[in-house]
């Protein structure tokens, strides 16, 4: 047990204590989940005024609210009284927010509105405007995907998200209304017994397929042929910087792109975004990591909630496509659930390794965890951003450059965790 | 079908997956069978909404396949099943077809495991069942696991439950 110290993380190789040790993952609570951005949840999850859904910042709970003007708001799940949290389900419907021990009622942007007996408090014991529940100080979102911070120093959003944009473009233009709903056709929920950090490393992971998933890729080559050749396939991962960063997984052709999807498919897409932008969609296949706690994969919205050093909860939201065919959105249920869930052909698999990399981690003899693959090789875009071949661990290092920069106190991190109440 | 026929038959095709015949249990499958294991609101349409498991014949062919693969690491160690069956209540049936409803209760555990601390794992499930005569014996047409947690946590499954 102990600190984090920069000797711990290199770029080739991160010391097992990062995966196993309680002080660490404490630290990384603090400097980094409470410090940066983190994803909270999506606008199709609270669609309309009074829609809530509940998550978490790190370890803090967290309620993300739309208000009667349509605007989303994300504040603490914590009354400021005694400490309750103010709601106890996953997603619903509000007027308001009731303690219920004491009444103590919240409006949707967490501002305090009424508390229970009122007269027994005396003049100046009850400060209405400083006990709202506390805010996330920062809130962003880009094409409905909410982020928040609870650190009001925090570096700015568009400049956090940038680089990510062009990949969640093509994303959600495979809806031909550029819209997507995200877990309201799906969510899979699993834990493992192992570090948050297994699961960020693995949703880019092109390394593993051909071998960890091998019985998913026999079966589903019968749909994406594409898939036999993964390892064979010039496609590159890209280190986006704040510990972004994505793996392409395959690109189609023109050609391709027609025997994959139906005609009518293709044509709405075009007449719904233009040639370029439709087929831009339609072409590229991706993961992408957005640091710490988020992935988006071809088929979900990916959440990493770390528990502890050694326990992990994961959670995958299918996406839909808001006004695709129906039978397009069926394709994207079948083929999401063959792989994903806990019943399905491939991500089974990762969450069966993830609970083997943490029992063999105890082995502290051998306590290296290699990321020295392709580093040799790797190059530099014209713009400045690290890339490989996708079966190289460019997309792993990835992370840790940002992750190494707020561990070791380069980035500027409050002092103490601000949660201003909401006035 | 009467009631102690619903109640042997439910007792040995689950006999078949607590002994891993998987193969046995593919059998007992109508060319047009479904098996499936929502997730979320088990009355939801699984045509929209994602499942734990939504197979026809061919996929419940796909999952044996990958379950007997060297490459399948869920299974490995294996995991191990107990399956016992209760609320028998014999819905509907005629000559030639039987719909049951009966609760489950699908006990779960990974044998030999080195972390040696594993877990028995408990899903409580409400299951429905169509089943339709060929013969003299009875075939599933159409088999719903409805695990009481399917909207939470859920365990990695053997490839049948």
């Amino acid at each position: 047990m102990g600190h984090y110290t920069p000797d711990l993380s290199r770029p080739e190789a991160n010391h097992a204590s990062l995966y196993r040790d309680p002080a660490i993952f404490d630290e990384e609570m603090e400097k980094i989940f409470h410090a940066t951005w983190v994803y909270v949840g999506h606008g199709s999850e609270v669609p309309n005024p009074g829609d809530y859904k509940t998550s978490f910042i790190g370890q803090v709970p967290v309620i993300m609210s739309r208000d009667m003007a349509g605007k989303i708001h994300v504040f603490a799940n914590r009354c400021t009284h005694r400490g309750a949290t103010v709601c106890p389900r996953e997603l619903g419907h509000a007027e308001s927010f009731t303690c219920p021990y004491h009444a103590w009622t919240y409006r949707l942007d967490g501002s305090l509105e009424a508390v229970g007996l009122p007269r027994g408090y005396n003049d100046g014991e009850l400060d209405y405007s400083g006990l709202g529940l506390p805010v996330a100080p920062r809130v962003g979102s880009y094409r409905g995907f909410v982020f928040a911070s609870l650190n009001a120093d925090v570096h700015d959003f568009d400049t956090h998200i940038g680089p990510a944009k062009k990949y969640i473009d093509y994303y959600c233009d495979l809806s031909p209304t550029g819209e997507i709903t995200v877990g309201l056709t799906g969510i899979y929920k699993h834990r493992y017994r192992g570090n948050w950090k297994a699961q960020l490393e693995g949703s880019v992971e092109g390394y593993h397929v051909w071998h960890n998933h091998r019985t998913a890729i026999d079966i589903m080559s019968k749909w994406v042929p594409i898939m036999k050749q993964y390892q064979n396939l010039p496609m590159k991962a890209y280190d986006l910087g704040f510990g972004h960063n994505i793996i392409e997984n395959y690109t189609l052709t023109d050609e391709q792109v027609h025997e994959r999807w139906p005609a009518e498919f293709v044509e709405l897409l075009i007449s719904a975004h233009g040639r370029e932008r439709a087929m831009d969609a339609l072409r590229h296949r991706f993961n992408i990591v957005l640091f710490p706690n988020m992935a988006i994969l071809e088929y979900h919205v990916r959440v990493i909630r770390p528990l502890a050093a050694d326990r992990t909860e994961v959670r995958q939201y299918h996406t839909s496509m808001v006004g695709a065919p129906a039978a397009i959105n069926q394709r994207r249920v079948r083929e999401h659930e063959f792989f994903y869930g806990p019943g399905g052909a491939g991500g089974p698999d990762d969450l069966a390794t993830f609970d083997r990399i943490q029992q063999g981690m105890e082995a502290w003899t051998a306590p290296w965890v290699l990321f020295n693959r392709g580093l040799k090789s790797e190059e530099t875009t014209p713009g400045g951003l690290r890339f490989g071949h996708h079966t190289q661990e460019t997309q792993q290092r990835a992370p840790y450059y940002e992750y190494r920069r707020l561990m070791e106190g380069k980035a500027p991190v409050p002092s103490r965790i601000r949660l201003a109440a909401a006035g | 079908m009467n009631q102690a026929q619903a109640e042997t038959f439910l007792s040995r095709e689950l006999r078949m997956l607590d002994q891993r015949k998987f193969r046995d249990w593919r059998q007992l499958l109508t060319d047009d069978a479904i098996y499936w294991v929502p997730n979320g609101d088990a009355d939801g349409d699984p045509q929209q909404h994602c499942s734990i498991v939504y197979a026809t014949p061919p996929m419940v062919e796909d999952r044996l396949q990958r379950a007997e693969s060297p490459f399948y690491w869920v299974g490995d160690p294996p995991i191990r099943s107990v399956h016992t069956v209760s609320n028998v209540l014999l819905e509907r049936a005629d000559g030639d077809s039987a719909d049951i409803a009966c609760n489950q209760v699908i006990y779960l555990y990974r044998e030999n495991d080195q972390r040696r601390d594993q877990v028995l794992d408990t899903l409580p499930a409400q299951c429905e069942y169509r089943l339709r005569r060929q013969g003299d014996d009875w075939q599933i047409a159409y088999k719903k696991v409805a695990l009481l947690n399917s909207d939470g946590l859920v365990p990695l499954l053997p490839p049948i439950i």
